[in-house]
C-alpha cells in the first residue's frame, strides 16, 4: 500500500465517523482507529494508524514496537548506584554491598579444612577474586566477588548450609 | 572432547591443582586430560584423602567449559561423568556396577573410584575441573575402607594406559549428550544406574538406620528416599549415608 492510499484512507475513516477501520493484506495489515470521545471537535479527530508488517505465517500478527511512551520521570531517590545493596540489610548497613550465594548449597571459606581462609575481615577484594565455596551435590563452586572493597563482615560461618540469595559477605566499597 | 592430548607426570601434588593452575594461567586447551602416576596431596572430596598406592591406579583429571550449564543443570555433569565410568567398567565385563549416589562408582558392593568436581568462574565462563580416581591395580586395600580394583575384579593387572583411554572414550559419549543438552537420557540413565534405585537398601539419617530404596534424584541432585514405612526424605550429600 502506498503511502499515498493510507492517507486517503485515514481522511476516510475520521470523515466517516467509523472508530475501528482493519485491512489485512497478504504481508500488510494497517489498523486505523479515531477515538470516538473526540470525535466532535474536528480537529481532534485525529486517527492512529498502526501498521503491522506481517511476520511470519505461524505468527501473523507480531506487532511494531509500539512508540516510545512518554519517559517516566527518573526516580528522585538520591544518588541510587547500580552497587547499591538491594536486601533488607541495606537499612542499616546501607553503605555495604552484600555478596550473596549464587546456589544453595554448603558454605565453606577455605578450600579445605587445613587451609587458610580466602578472605577474612579486613581484606580487600576485587572482581575475580575467589571469596568462598559453595558446594552443592559435591561440585565445588568457588565463588568470586564482583566487586571492588573491603570485607566488613563474613555472615555466615564456615561449613553452614546456604540458601539461594542468601548474604555470605558485606563489603565496603568506598 | 575430553583427552585429545594426554600428559603424564610421574609424579603431581594433585592433577586437579595442575589443572587448575594451568587453566588460570592460560596454558590449557579445554580437554586435555593430566595424568599422574602418583599423587603427593591427592584429594577426595574435601576431608577425604584418597588412598592409592604409587603407581597402581589412575588419577586423572581434565577441565572443560561448561558455561552453558545453568548453574541449577551442574548436577548433570557429576551425572555424566559417572556414568562414563561406570559404562567403562561394563565394558570390561564386570558385573555389580552401581553409582552410589551422588557420584561414587561402586563394583560387588565396593568402592573402585569416585571423583571430585571444582567450578570456576573466570572471565564470563565457567569451568569444571573433573578429577577421577579409579583403582585400577592395587590388590590390597584396608578393610574398613571397602574398596576395590580393577584388577582385583577381574583377576589380572591392567594397563593404565588403556584404561585411562577407554575411560575417556566413554566420558566423551556421555560429554556429548551432555553438550548437546540431551538432559533426559542422562537423568534416566543416571537412575537406572543407581545403587538402591531398584532393590532395598540401607541409609543412616544420624543415629537412626532404615532400609529404604531411593524414590528419585532431582534436577538439583538431592536424594529421595522412601523408606520401607513408607515415609519419603529429601536429602543432600551429608544428611544421610548409604550403607554398602
Amino acid at each position: 500500500m502506498k503511502l499515498t492510499e493510507i492517507q486517503d484512507l485515514i481522511k476516510f475513516v475520521s470523515r466517516s465517523g467509523v472508530t475501528e477501520v482493519e485491512i489485512e493484506q497478504s504481508n500488510f495489515k494497517i489498523t486505523i482507529k479515531s477515538d470516538p470521545t473526540k470525535k466532535k471537535g474536528k480537529a481532534a479527530a485525529q486517527p492512529e494508524a498502526y501498521i503491522q508488517p506481517q511476520m511470519q505465517m505461524a505468527m501473523p500478527q507480531m506487532a511494531m514496537p509500539q512508540p516510545a511512551p512518554v519517559p517516566a520521570p527518573a526516580p528522585a531517590a538520591p544518588a541510587p548506584t547500580a552497587e547499591a545493596p538491594k536486601s533488607n540489610e541495606a537499612d542499616k548497613n546501607a553503605n555495604y554491598i552484600t555478596i550473596k550465594s549464587p546456589m544453595i548449597g554448603t558454605f565453606y571459606r577455605s578450600s579445605s579444612p587445613e587451609k587458610d581462609p580466602f578472605v577474612s575481615v579486613g581484606d580487600e577484594v576485587k572482581p575475580g577474586k575467589v571469596i568462598c565455596i559453595v558446594e552443592a551435590m559435591k561440585l565445588f563452586n568457588e565463588i568470586e566477588a564482583e566487586v571492588s572493597g573491603k570485607i566488613v563482615k563474613v555472615l555466615v560461618d564456615d561449613a553452614s548450609p546456604v540458601e539461594y540469595d542468601q548474604p555470605l559477605f558485606l563489603v565496603d566499597p568506598s | 572432547m575430553i583427552g585429545n592430548i594426554i600428559r603424564r607426570f610421574d609424579s603431581l601434588d594433585s592433577t586437579s591443582n595442575y589443572v587448575a593452575t594451568e587453566l588460570m594461567s592460560g596454558n590449557y586447551s579445554e580437554g586435555d586430560v593430566i595424568l599422574a602416576h602418583f599423587q603427593t596431596a591427592g584429594r577426595g572430596q574435601r576431608e577425604s584423602v584418597w588412598q592409592s598406592e604409587p603407581g597402581s591406579n589412575l588419577m586423572m583429571s581434565f577441565a572443560i567449559d561448561i558455561t552453558f550449564l545453568e548453574n541449577s543443570e551442574q548436577f548433570l555433569l557429576s551425572e555424566s561423568i559417572s556414568l562414563g565410568i561406570k559404562a567403562y567398567l561394563n565394558a570390561e565385563k564386570l558385573s555389580g556396577v552401581w553409582i552410589k549416589w551422588p557420584n561414587d562408582i561402586l563394583v560387588s558392593d565396593r568402592k573402585i573410584g569416585g571423583m571430585l568436581i571444582e567450578i570456576k568462574r573466570s572471565n564470563g565462563k565457567k569451568w569444571a575441573v573433573v578429577g577421577i580416581g579409579l583403582n585400577i591395580n592395587q590388590l590390597e586395600f584396608s578393610p574398613e575402607l571397602s574398596a576395590t580394583s580393577l584388577a582385583l575384579e577381574i583377576g589380572q593387572k591392567v594397563m593404565t594406559m588403556r584404561v585411562t583411554k577407554t575411560v575417556i572414550e566413554e566420558i566423551n559419549v556421555w560429554m556429548d549428550q551432555l553438550k548437546a543438552k540431551n538432559f533426559n537420557p542422562i537423568r534416566t540413565a543416571y537412575h537406572d544406574a543407581l545403587y538402591g534405585y531398584r532393590s532395598w537398601i540401607e541409609f543412616r539419617d544420624g543415629d537412626r538406620r532404615f532400609t529404604g530404596k531411593i524414590s528419585h534424584v532431582d534436577d538439583d541432585g538431592h536424594l529421595w528416599v522412601r523408606s520401607k514405612q513408607g515415609a519419603i526424605n529429601q536429602y543432600q550429600p551429608k544428611q544421610v549415608e548409604i550403607i554398602y
